[in-house]
């Protein structure tokens, strides 16, 4: 990042309330003069933000408050964020639930993803949502039966082979998140190239922007043909009059519609659908050891998840997947010591690289069966999922013991409309 | 035939049967048998103390019968209201072994199953069966029905069993016996012939991933790389989750539940388990920081002292950078502080 000035930081206003009426504002210009190719001022942007519990609980504010910037209160459940240096808030963030807050900045997106990666690079308590496609289908549903067919909505599909190239360096992880998805700014780019010319894997990234109506005949019946259309990195969800707002699989939102407002609605849809998923995962996943007869069919040791690929692992891309395993630095974001058994089959007792949770792994070329100890955070279930149909199989099936994966995400999404019906 | 290293192995026998009680979807790599038998995981390291008054019958009978056995793994059927009490043994045994009051012991338990354990279902029943080498079951099956024989001739009701068959193939592993044993146990009778619960490719080594990565009863011999790298796995979550400057305390008992879901404190009489795994930990850490003044070792606990983060950062890059064979001497002496806690 450069030293030059940060555009677009916040006024100091009084209110949770004042904040969102500005950020409405601010919208109604942007959109009209990015509309008319106006303007440079960047839009209104969010991140889902997740903390991790310590013996103490989920504390929000300790886990923003880094080396780099100070955080104040607005209100009970209301933070600001002031970058050390700056005169100024570059964003706020809600609280309103200790393990999901919701970060709103207008800064341009570089810097705000920047800034973000930062944040949670330096606080193990701090982590992004992750989106695995199965969400992001759910989200296309529900946009097919609220929106008629001739509103525009966008779909971004990608899938990157990367293990198809070792030792191509190109299998560490970004050092930033923001590099993984090259849409980082506010207005669209191409997909840059990371890797030399002279390696050559399957990658794709295809960007559809279409008629709602076009695109639920459309992708049903090209999905048979070509299997990357089932890995789905980002989805736009129409506003209620024009525009919508953008849903990365890392946790990101942007607003390119007319309303805050409306920004807010999606994303409390999705937070509702991710927690309520989370921890119906957690709960099936995690080992649950009380004194025999405290339960009626005694102690349970979780369920394993099992990832099945659509297609048998290359030999050469499983091991290019396990070596890289033992990088520090790598696109899993797990590290481990694997323990082979054999052709085609390690075991390692894994830990996050960033959280430092720990995950007992089984990974062959045909599948991965992964253990969950007691507090090891359910969204490293979503990251795993997304990152194997993103970097190893664009279509892989996923359990939960017997269940599909999927029946986790209908089941939260059963019980939002439940809420919406009870309100 | 001979039994493989494996297939004798106690630890794998535990963990291929705790697999074989998974919800498994269909056409998954692991076939979970005894679940779709109707079973499931009720206890692990289950104790099966008898009553006082029990006991004052026990403490006469001749030969003897254990009055306070503990038994490996329980499973429990909903359908038909039955525990499954089951022990793993690397081989099968006479009625004149050691082993032979222990499983008196769990026969009569099983027997009166409602008297030692009060939270199991009215109108409930229990069975015994010893998971053994596929090749030890016409053996362990002959001996069970000797003593359930010897229990009930001393006035006791004896519980049904049956052997628990463990056969590595080529194509996985499975469960149960090629010819109907003799003794009466459900599940025994179920698993004839043997079925396969873990699906392998041709070389593949059979063991799922472990649950339990450490048992009692597990021989010297066993493979300890599962044990050493969740020592490692746990030391690193532990280790990364510390904010500098701190100094900080992470008991053995604490390590050694985090690395097994808890199953650590289950085990009755740990502290005779204390000697030998804290034992185990202490060699792990050797090979791991060995020479680190960061670290103290005490007698059932480490101390870390974290200055700066650099401290921190430098500590984790040895954790992930040092090696952890199977089996390897203790090269390098830890810094210990021997005193009580």
């Amino acid at each position: 990042m450069t030293d030059r000035a940060v555009a677009n930081l916040l006024p100091l206003l009084r209110t949770r309330r004042e904040y969102f009426d500005y950020f409405d504002n601010w919208t109604v210009d942007t959109v009209d003069e990015l509309r008319a190719h106006r303007t440079s001022r960047a839009l209104v942007k969010a991140y889902l933000l997740e903390t991790s519990s310590s013996d103490s609980g989920r504390d929000v504010k300790a886990a923003l408050t880094s080396a780099r910037q100070g955080v104040s209160d607005l209100d009970d459940s209301t933070l600001r964020l002031r970058w050390y240096g700056e005169e100024s808030d570059w964003a706020i963030v809600e609280a309103d639930d200790q393990r999901y807050p919701i970060l709103y900045t207008a800064v341009e997106a570089e810097t705000a993803n920047w800034r973000v990666d930062n944040l949670i690079r330096e606080s193990p308590r701090l982590d992004r949502a992750w989106f695995a496609s199965p969400i992001f289908n759910a989200l296309w549903e529900m946009v097919i039966n609220a929106y008629p067919d001739h509103r525009l909505s966008q779909i971004v599909f990608e899938y990157d082979s990367v293990y198809e190239s070792l030792p191509d360096e190109s299998i560490a992880a970004p050092l930033r998140d923001s590099e993984q998805d090259t849409d980082v700014g506010d207005v669209d780019e191409d997909w840059v190239e990371s890797s030399p010319p002279w390696i050559e894997r399957r990658r794709a990234r295809i960007q559809i922007s279409e008629r709602i109506g076009k695109l639920k005949e459309a992708i049903p019946s090209m999905r048979p043909a070509y299997d990357p259309l089932w890995s789905i990195v980002r989805l736009r969800v129409p506003a209620p009059k024009r525009g919508g707002h953008d849903v990365y699989f890392d946790g990101r939102f942007t607003n390119r519609s007319d309303s805050v407002t409306s920004l807010r609605q999606t994303i409390k849809f999705v937070t509702d659908l991710y927690r309520r998923s989370t921890e119906l995962a957690e709960k099936a996943a995690w080992p649950e050891l009380g004194q025999p007869g405290d339960r009626d069919h005694g102690i349970s040791l979780g369920l394993p998840l099992l990832i099945r690929f659509n297609k048998e692992l290359a030999a050469s891309v499983f091991d290019g997947w396990v070596a890289s395993l033992r990088r520090r630095n790598n696109r899993f974001r797990i590290w481990g010591n694997p323990i082979e058994l054999g052709s085609g089959k390690v075991h390692i007792y894994a830990v996050d690289n960033h959280l430092w949770q720990p995950l007992d792994l089984e990974l062959t070329r045909d599948h991965i069966y992964a253990l969950l100890p007691h507090n090891t955070c359910g969204n490293t279930i979503h990251r795993l999922i997304a990152n194997v149909q993103r970097f190893l199989d664009p279509k892989p099936e996923a359990y939960i013991g017997q269940e599909k994966y999927e029946m986790f995400i209908d089941r939260a999404k059963g019980n939002q409309l439940i809420r919406l019906s009870e309100c | 035939m001979l039994a493989s290293p494996l297939e004798r192995d106690c630890l794998f026998q535990l963990n291929l049967i705790l697999w074989a009680c998974f919800p498994q979807p269909p056409s998954a790599p692991v076939t979970p048998v005894l679940r779709s038998l109707g079973y499931s995981i009720w206890a692990i390291e289950l104790p099966l103390d008898a009553s006082a008054f029990e006991i004052s019958q026990l403490r006469a009978t001749n030969p003897p019968i254990s009055p306070n056995p503990v038994c490996d793994v329980v499973l429990y059927s909903d359908q038909s209201n039955v525990y499954v009490l089951i022990e793993c043994k690397s081989d099968s045994f006479g009625p004149q072994s050691e082993q032979a009051r222990q499983g008196r012991g769990l026969i009569a338990a099983g027997g009166n199953i409602s008297a030692r354990r009060p939270e199991a279902n009215a109108g409930s029943h229990a069975e015994l069966c010893y998971a053994v080498p596929g090749s030890a079951c016409t053996a362990i099956d002959t001996t069970l029905l000797n003593l359930a024989a010897e229990v009930r001739h001393q006035g006791f009701s004896p519980c049904s069993t049956g052997p628990l068959g463990v056969h590595i193939k080529h194509d996985g592993a499975y469960l149960g016996a090629n010819r109907p044993p003799i003794g009466k146990a459900l599940v025994a009778q179920s698993l004839v012939p043997e079925r396969r619960v873990l699906a392998l490719e041709p070389g593949q080594d059979s063991r799922p991933l472990y649950v339990v990565p450490w048992l009692p009863s597990a021989p010297a011999s066993v493979d300890h790389r599962i044990f050493r790298e969740k020592v490692r796995q746990r030391l690193l979550s532990w280790l990364g989750k510390l904010s500098p400057p701190t100094e900080a305390l992470y008991t053995f008992d604490d390590l050694l539940s985090d690395m097994s879901y808890g199953i650590y404190g289950k085990w009755r009489n740990r502290s005779s388990l204390k000697g030998e795994l804290f034992l185990e930990v202490k060699k792990v850490l050797a090979m791991l920081f060995g020479g680190d003044e960061r670290l103290r070792v005490r007698r059932s606990s480490l101390v870390v002292m974290l200055r700066t983060v650099n401290d921190q950062t430098a500590l984790i890059d040895k954790l992930r950078s040092r090696a952890l064979a199977a089996e390897e001497p203790v090269a390098q002496q830890l810094i210990l502080e021997e005193f009580e806690e």
